[in-house]
């Protein structure tokens, strides 16, 4: 190429700049394309073209509004390409942009909303503010400080104040947030236990509802990461995604919407006790009760479950009955308090716990079943013997069903190994009396606290073998009318103690202890009772505390010559038992199966009139016990009938008792009988006491006779002359009869 | 027209450059005369799937497609026909496993090479998604690296990593996994780099490095040396806001994506503009939202891939005016 071809070219390229220069000479001065740059790099508005311009291009239409800090700007760099926000920011749940905040919602100047109102990524974030306390390598370049969730409670209000303000509490907490969330973005406070908003709630990149960190829709994920005690109650009758899927809580969610935490509890805005998210009773006493009572009602999402019957009574102080269970107790508005609080009830709370899992069967059954009691290994007995522990004794008894009567069934079809051994005769709810009863009393029962023993021991029943027989003590006698005090549990008719009650089976038995003096002794192996077990109350033998408790005067046969254990321990009652076996009082009395009627007699009736006086001749006779003991002259002629009028107020000292021959009734004019001179349960009558305990010889005070006998029965009709009588008289061969005038 | 006037003053006086001149004089001028230039791609199908912010893909020789969807920390498969196939891992650090991956490449064989980004390597995988070895991309003086992108020679026997926020490229030996060389350091300047993002590797001879930040395409060869500069910063046809995906044609025509704007523009192998991806329907430019990782195969289908819809489409060049 010659020069002057150089020249035309160099002529023709000035030709071609010039005409694009000349058609960009109408365009503003040239412009500092760095600085520009760097700050349009975002301020999209501020490219010369439209800013300087005003027009747009080929490729895109003029940008009259500024973009800056709207979500795509945003994303053209945080897509990986510079910055990667992909899985933080641009997931499916964060906090919301392109929308107005929620109505009431009421957000500080300094966050500011575009011109539709909406909030926007610059709502939160400028790239000229500070960078957050975590650290340049995170910086988020919010607008205000975010320590500890500051800048969140800025514009969300109302979210903090704990459950008393319906809120999840914030600050300090006693657990440790769980690694399991801090590896998925939850964060602490400044405080290593301070729960904090973004604890639970991860602003961006979370792929949960309200962008949680962790899922709280249906298995409520989020909430058991901190509050795993509570999962067992997935898949139970609480889990009402399977038992009340269509049902809403206070904020219209379904339980599978709200997860299975949220049916019942709500994070924010919930009823203030336990976060409750359903409807309570209007009037509410007693928080926790009537937080199950909600839906334990008939109108409620489990009406099959609501309260029929009697049931265990709540709202009581254990600790003022001298109980020290180690499960939880509230006060009215549920609160858990201390045991030793003034305001510590027992309340459903205290022996169910909602969120606890059944057993693996339990949870397989449809619908599942649970009991939600607070035991472990399913065994609710556990639970029952927290508080009653006396009753607990009744494990491994004859009363424990699940070995000596296995195919029984309670009112609910539950035989003992489903109920466990108390519910197989108490229901706890449901029960048809208020002693809890768990099988059916006869509709005509008069004394249904009787009937309830006999609804087992009857013939047929359960405990068939174990009859009372015709003759028994009595029971449903008032004692006070008798003049008896005793220590011993009366009832009333309804089979609930009572101060003033009558004497019922229970007076004497306590069917949760088989044997009064060692409470470890259950009797295993069905054994056949005695006086010193068969869950009587106190013991009968050897000593006769029991029967004393009423008895008391009658009580000071022990250690007496009458007390067979001492001068006749071989001789056998009538059921084929020992004194010792039977105690002191069984050898002569049978409480129950005896074969007689009159003072429960326990042995053969020995000769006589009157029945009182046979009795005596039981043993006082040629080949009794007490045949050592026959007097000889020991009769009064018959028909010659005394009055006792005066002389028959027991406990006076001239108690002088006349008996009907054939029933042993009190009467005040009849024979002389044995027991007319003699009690034969005290060997003093100056005495109130028990015997010597020895085999002694007796003399005119003593021998059992009564107070006065001695000295004022016969002088009642025969004066002065009596003990010249008394002597050569009562030998009938020796009496005559009076001449006829 | 200062890219033609560069071309201009780089050649030899020597030589008989008028002719040469007035013919691009003249194509400028028509060029202008007849308004934009468009290259119309007629569209074949899309595929939705369950991407959750897809941002590149690769074509194997059998048509297989291969889709990489980051955010589940996965790859997926279709079928020439955009039927889903397979997918490839899920998240996580072991073999087989993906920490929010981004880019992709293939070889001649038809293995994979994956840039995992989170977890700092490179994985190289069979056509069926099998593991066969990974790559750890090596921090830069403490700073984690950031593989954002991976273009593999067709032999398979060298790659190039694009470490974005180190703003720098590596190569890679792929029998003894090492680093052998690092090209690049952060600016504006050529082989200077603002986040390096993702590439594509013409003929085993021209890397095409997407420079985000720098808003544009720098093209260098595999000795390592600088070849040309594609768009620049704007928003005017063959300027860029947010390029993000390059692929070449068997033409050799470069095709980039800008995703704030949303057009794939086109460009001579000289680096100079060549067109707007139009469509021919509405007979103006194509727009797709943010369109990310792009490809061309040899049938000439066009792959575009936009990541906040997660949606693959598939145009047809064959008959591209």
């Amino acid at each position: 190429m010659n020069r002057s071809s150089t020249c035309l070219l160099f002529f023709l390229f000035s030709t071609i700049l010039l005409y694009h220069t000349t058609s960009l000479a109408v365009q503003p001065p040239p412009r500092n394309p760095n600085s520009a740059k760097e700050c349009a790099i975002c301020h999209f508005r501020w490219i010369d073209t439209f800013f300087i311009d005003g027009k747009g291009t080929d490729l895109v239409p003029y940008q009259a509004t500024k973009v800056v800090a709207e979500p795509e700007m945003c994303f053209s760099c945080h897509d990986g390409s510079v910055v990667d926000s992909r899985g933080k920011v641009y997931n499916d749940h964060r906090h919301p942009i392109n929308k107005p905040p929620p109505p009431g919602m009421e957000i500080p100047p300094i966050f500011p909303l575009d011109d539709k109102g909406n909030m926007q990524c610059f709502t939160c974030h400028t790239a000229h503010g500070v960078s957050s306390e975590m650290g340049i390598e995170r910086a988020v370049f919010i607008r205000a400080s975010n320590d500890n969730s500051s800048m969140c409670m800025m514009c969300h209000k109302g979210k903090e104040g704990g459950p008393v303000a319906g809120n999840h509490p914030i600050g300090t907490i006693k657990r440790t947030i769980p690694e399991k969330m801090l590896g998925r973005g939850s964060v602490e406070g400044t405080d290593k236990k301070q729960l904090i908003c973004q604890s639970c709630h991860n602003v961006h990149g979370s792929p949960y509802d309200n962008f949680l960190v962790d899922n709280n829709r249906d298995s409520a994920q989020l909430c058991l990461d901190c509050h795993a005690e509570k999962g067992g109650l997935v898949n139970t009758g609480h889990d009402l995604r399977r038992t009340a899927a269509g049902t809403k809580n206070s904020k219209g969610q379904t339980p599978e919407q709200s997860g299975v935490c949220g049916a019942c509890h709500l994070v924010h805005g919930a009823k203030k006790a336990a976060l409750w998210a359903r409807e309570l009773p209007a009037n509410s006493k007693n928080m926790s009760q009537d937080l199950c009572i909600s839906c334990h009602n008939r109108q409620g999402l489990a009406p099959e479950k609501s309260l029929k019957g009697y049931a265990h009574p709540v709202n009581i102080s254990l600790k003022d009955k001298g109980m020290k269970p180690e499960l939880p107790v509230y006060d009215l508005k549920g609160k858990r308090v201390l045991f030793q609080s003034k305001e510590a009830l027992f309340t459903c709370l205290t022996c169910h716990d909602p969120h606890q899992g059944g057993t693996a069967r339990q949870a397989k059954m449809t619908p599942p079943r649970s009991s939600f009691l607070r035991v472990e290994g399913g065994q609710p007995e556990r639970l029952c013997r927290q508080c009653h522990v006396q009753q607990a004794r009744i494990v491994g008894s004859d009363h424990d069903l699940r070995s000596t009567g296995p195919t029984t069934k309670n009112d609910k079809g539950q035989s003992p190994l489903e109920s466990d051994v108390c519910g197989v005769c108490h229901l706890v709810h449901g029960a048809q009396t208020e002693n809890l009863w768990a099988r059916k009393v006869p509709g005509k029962s008069t004394f249904p606290a009787q009937d309830l023993c006999l609804t087992c021991h009857k013939s047929k029943g359960e405990a068939g073998k174990k009859l009372i027989g015709d003759h028994s003590h009595p029971v449903d006698i008032d004692p006070a009318k008798k003049g008896i005090i005793t220590k011993l549990p009366l009832y009333d008719r309804q089979g609930k103690k009572a101060g003033n009650g009558v004497v019922a089976c229970l007076t004497c038995h306590d069917p949760h202890q088989w044997n009064p003096k060692k409470p470890g002794d259950h009797g295993g192996g069905n054994p056949e009772g005695n006086a010193e077990n068969s869950f009587l109350r106190l013991e009968v033998a050897p000593r006769p505390v029991l029967c004393g408790n009423c008895h008391k005067t009658k009580a000071y046969v022990e250690k007496t010559d009458h007390d067979l254990t001492i001068t006749a321990p071989t001789a056998k009652n009538i059921l084929g038992q020992t004194p010792v076996e039977s105690g002191v009082c069984g050898a002569c009395h049978i409480i129950h199966n005896g074969k007689n009627e009159v003072r429960l007699w326990g042995r053969d009736y020995g000769i006589g009139k009157g029945v009182m006086d046979r009795m005596c001749n039981s043993c006082h006779s040629e080949t009794g016990s007490g045949r050592s003991k026959v007097p000889k002259v020991s009769t009064h002629p018959e028909k010659q009938l005394i009055t006792n009028r005066g002389r028959n107020i027991e406990g006076k000292a001239n108690y002088f008792p006349l008996f009907n021959n054939t029933t042993g009734a009190y009467v005040t004019v009849g024979d002389i009988a044995c027991a007319s001179c003699h009690d034969v349960h005290q060997w003093d009558p100056k005495k109130a006491s028990q015997g010597p305990g020895t085999n002694s010889e007796g003399r005119v005070i003593n021998s059992f006779l009564r107070m006065q006998t001695y000295n004022m029965i016969c002088k009642d009709c025969h004066g002065l002359d009596s003990l010249f009588r008394f002597k050569y008289y009562h030998d009938s061969k020796k009496r005559k009869p009076r001449p006829v005038p | 027209m200062l890219g033609w006037l560069t071309i201009l003053l780089e050649c030899r006086w020597q030589r008989s450059i008028f002719p040469v001149a007035i013919c691009l004089f003249l194509t400028v001028c028509v060029s202008r005369a007849d308004g934009l230039e468009l290259t119309m791609a007629k569209h074949l199908f899309d595929i939705k799937d369950t991407f959750n912010q897809p941002s590149d893909l690769t074509v194997a020789q059998d048509g297989t497609i291969y889709v990489v969807d980051g955010v589940n920390g996965r790859i997926q498969a279709f079928s020439p026909t955009g039927k889903y196939l397979f997918t490839i891992g899920h998240p996580g650090t072991g073999p087989g496993e993906f920490a929010f991956p981004l880019g992709m490449d293939i070889d001649k064989s038809g293995r994979l090479y994956v840039a995992d980004s989170r977890n700092h390597r490179i994985q190289i995988l069979t056509s069926k998604g099998d593991f066969i070895s990974e790559i750890p991309v090596p921090d830069k003086n403490g700073n984690k690296a950031d593989p954002t992108d991976v273009a593999v020679d067709d032999s398979g026997k060298w790659f190039f990593v694009a470490d974005n926020n180190n703003h720098r490229i590596l190569r890679f030996d792929t029998g003894s996994k090492k680093l052998t060389n690092s090209y690049g350091k952060p600016g504006a300047e050529k082989w200077e780099f603002r986040y390096p993002f993702l590439m594509h590797l013409h003929h085993n001879k021209d890397l095409y490095i997407v420079d985000v930040i720098n808003t544009r395409v720098q093209v260098v060869n595999t000795e390592g040396k600088f070849v040309t500069l594609i768009g620049g910063w704007g928003v005017e046809k063959g300027q860029f806001f947010r390029p993000k995906g390059v692929a070449v044609d068997k033409n050799g025509l470069a095709y980039v994506s800008d995703s704030y704007m949303g057009v794939v523009q086109l460009f001579n192998i000289t680096g100079t503009f060549h067109s707007v991806l139009g469509d021919p329907v509405s007979g103006g430019v194509r727009k797709f939202t943010t369109p990310v990782g792009l490809f061309v195969d040899d049938s000439m289908r066009l792959y575009v891939v936009e990541m906040l819809p997660g949606r693959l489409s598939v145009f047809s060049l064959d008959n591209a005016q």
